[in-house]
């Protein structure tokens, strides 16, 4: 805050004594490194450990594939060993981070992790034909991470494999461009796995055990299960009326979900999905070809009906910020 | 000259430093209502998420608006492209004022894409054959992005000019002869440093404080600029494909700008560690990334693998030493946070990492080291 406006405040009364001389302190404080120190950090174990993957893939005929495997198992246990000696272990709560240098390192652990699995499954085929032991066994070593050491973007990760297990990829860019969702398989373990990760989300809220984990995990759900949900109605085109059905329900929770939670994203993502089931719809009823007048119908469905949502979301924004 | 009232954008301001101050614990929430109800503000700042959605939804409008008008006209003539253009170019304009004046818009999301419309239907107006086309384009853009910035106290708007300013200096050179095209990298350089003084002999003026944001835009966009404009990799790539008589970048020309390429960087990270200013390391470090990684692309002496790791540890030692070094606060900075991220941001770096540990799920038959197809690597997509 510029000094002449504590000043300003301090003089009509709106701020305390108290707080006027903490305000004056604050803009002696130094100038904070937080963010660009972690960004630093982040950007660095991202860079190493896409580096150890490279070099494997590249090199994996001319260096000993005993001496690749020690060296990352070596690096993997180091990381998770600093990591037990330094955080303060397992609690059912949310934990305040006292060593933000260990977080990384378990991050770093976790991505070796997954590089010692994929090498030795390749290479030794350590795990045979039962491929998804393969994902299976990271799975279940990066979900006890992320809940002993409490971090989120483990969990992440934890998440990731479980829906690589079930045969999707759900890292943000690959979602849409990986899966192929002309398949039904995969549209029904979507939807499955979407419902689960709600319903986790959901039990987590109302046991109280990482209840902060319950956002993470919503977030893959609703993806997850309006993309699959999505595909089903373009999939089966005779009975795309019924999975329209089905994509109301998510909807009406999501709604209700983002009005008591007062979230802004869940709102906004629940708008859009719907938005692209209903122009879906529209385009179903209103005949496509041959016709001039249908063709302008279409313009104008998307003129009046942008026009309605951003009323809406106006409205919402507001209702929100009321209760906030 | 802005369209807003300075009562209104005062007290935004004032709101904006309080909800900070209490985020950090120095106010109570007591104290923030009582200052949000002194200093009341009647703009309209959607939530950040719905400003995206209302972006998005307010492009699906205008696209379609547009085809419905060209439609129509296209229905009733074939040569009024022009007329269609000014036509919806008056309305986005003419709304972006509606909306600001009237229902007190201000970075809503539907003011900044009306903006942004409202300079691709003017440019788009002046669109033409003839040989002096793209500096038509850039003085199209510039102009009213200059206006746009100065009515609205846009940033992006600010940014907008400055590009729009940089080109039209760059294709000043280009069809001024080969003797400005082998010198634009300093014209641009020297264009952006005048930029960055007059910006900041403005900023210090009190009537400008609203604009305060369009100056920082300015400041990051003319630092990055100077350092961007000599980048070697940047001047070649650019003489290849803008400049058609191309850049002769003789043995002495191209040492003079890795030497300023290294330069540039240390004098941004020694003034910003001097000065206090964060802004000026925040440039100076990813340009000295930049200059590493240009130095690599001209001199590959080492595999990009080997470079990915010791740069890895390089910044994973940076982080901690610096983490451990200003942990007790030292030459004015800390490794401490004012502030506690958000959960988004903290889902958004969970995502990064799923993004770039699962490229791809590995599917059944794949071979390790191998290619997409067989031939041991023979065909053209290994």
């Amino acid at each position: 805050m510029r000094a002449a406006h504590i000043q300003q405040l301090y003089k009509e009364e709106l701020i305390t004594a108290e707080e006027y001389a903490a305000l004056k302190e604050q803009l002696k404080q130094p100038v904070s490194l937080y963010a660009d120190l972690h960004t630093l950090l982040y950007a660095g174990i991202i860079l190493f450990s896409t580096g150890i993957s490279i070099i494997i893939y590249k090199n994996i005929d001319s260096i000993g594939h005993g001496v690749i495997v020690a060296i990352i198992a070596l690096l993997c246990i180091s990381c998770f060993i600093f990591c037990f000696k330094k955080t303060p272990g397992f609690s059912a709560n949310k934990q305040i981070s006292t060593n933000t240098f260990a977080d990384y390192i378990l991050l770093l652990g976790c991505l070796l992790l997954l590089t010692l699995t994929v090498y030795l499954q390749f290479q030794f085929n350590v795990f045979g034909n039962r491929l998804g032991m393969a994902t299976f066994i990271p799975m279940v070593l990066l979900f006890l991470a992320a809940y002993y050491f409490d971090h989120i973007g483990v969990l992440s990760m934890a998440v990731t494999n479980l829906a690589a297990w079930a045969g999707i990829a759900v890292a943000p860019l690959n979602i849409m461009r990986d899966n192929d969702f002309s398949n039904p398989h995969l549209i029904y373990a979507g939807i499955v796995l979407g419902v689960g990760l709600f319903i986790i989300a959901l039990l987590s809220e109302k046991y109280n055990f990482k209840a902060h984990f319950s956002y993470t995990y919503r977030n893959f759900s609703i993806h997850l299960l309006f993309i699959s949900l999505l595909a089903g109605m373009f999939y089966y085109e005779t009975l795309y009326l019924i999975w329209f059905a089905f994509i109301l329900a998510p909807t009406f929770f999501m709604w209700r979900y983002a009005l008591s939670k007062k979230s802004f994203y869940f709102l906004v993502v629940t708008v859009l999905y719907s938005y692209i089931a209903f122009c879906y719809i529209i385009f179903r009823l209103i005949p496509v070809f041959n016709n001039t007048g249908a063709f302008y119908l279409y313009i104008i469905w998307f003129i009046v009906s942008g026009i309605a949502l951003i009323r809406l979301l106006i409205y919402y924004n507001k209702v929100l910020n009321q209760h906030a | 000259m802005h369209s807003y009232s300075a009562t209104d954008l005062n007290n935004q301001f004032i709101q904006q430093e309080a909800g900070e101050a209490f985020d950090m614990g120095f106010l109570s929430k007591d104290s923030n209502e009582k200052i949000k109800k002194a200093y009341p503000c009647k703009l309209y700042t959607p939530n950040f998420f719905i400003r995206i959605a209302l972006s998005f939804l307010c492009i699906v409008c205008i696209t379609f608006a547009a085809a419905l008008f060209f439609l129509i006209a296209y229905s009733s003539s074939d040569n009024i492209i022009t007329g269609v253009l000014f036509f919806i170019f008056t309305i986005c304009y003419g709304l972006l004022e509606y909306f600001v004046k009237r229902k007190k818009y201000y970075n809503a999301g539907i003011d900044n894409t009306l903006q942004v419309f409202t300079i691709i239907f003017f440019a788009g107006i002046f669109f033409n054959n003839s040989s002096n086309q793209d500096i038509w384009i850039c003085i199209t853009i510039l102009i009213p992005a200059i206006w746009l910035c100065v009515r609205f106290t846009d940033s992006f708007m600010a940014l907008v000019a400055y590009i729009a300013f940089i080109t039209f200096v760059c294709l000043l050179c280009k069809h001024a002869g080969e003797i400005y095209i082998l010198y634009s990298p300093f014209i641009i350089m020297i264009m952006s440093a005048l930029l960055y003084k007059i910006q900041r002999s403005l900023k210090a003026k009190s009537e400008f404080s609203f604009y305060d944001k369009c100056f920082n835009m300015l400041r990051i966009a003319t630092l990055s600029g100077i350092y961007i404009s000599c980048n070697v990799y940047v001047v070649t790539q650019l003489s290849n494909s803008i400049f058609p008589e191309n850049i002769i970048v003789g043995k002495t020309y191209f040492i003079t700008l890795f030497i300023l390429n290294l330069i540039i960087p240390m004098v941004y990270i020694l003034y910003g560690f001097l000065k206090n200013k964060i802004i000026f390391l925040r440039i100076g470090f990813p340009a000295l990334v930049a200059t590493v990684v240009t130095i690599f692309y001209f001199y590959p002496f080492v595999s990009g693998e080997i470079w990915f790791i010791v740069g890895g540890c390089i910044m994973i030692i940076a982080g901690y030493t610096g983490m451990r070094f200003f942990k007790n606060n030292k030459f004015g900075f800390t490794a401490n946070s004012y502030a506690s991220l958000n959960k988004e941001l903290i889902s958004a770096e969970g995502l990064i990492t799923v993004q770039s540990a699962y490229k791809n799920i590995p599917a059944k038959g794949i071979q390790f080291g191998g290619g997409s197809s067989g031939g041991a690597g023979a065909s053209g997509n290994w």
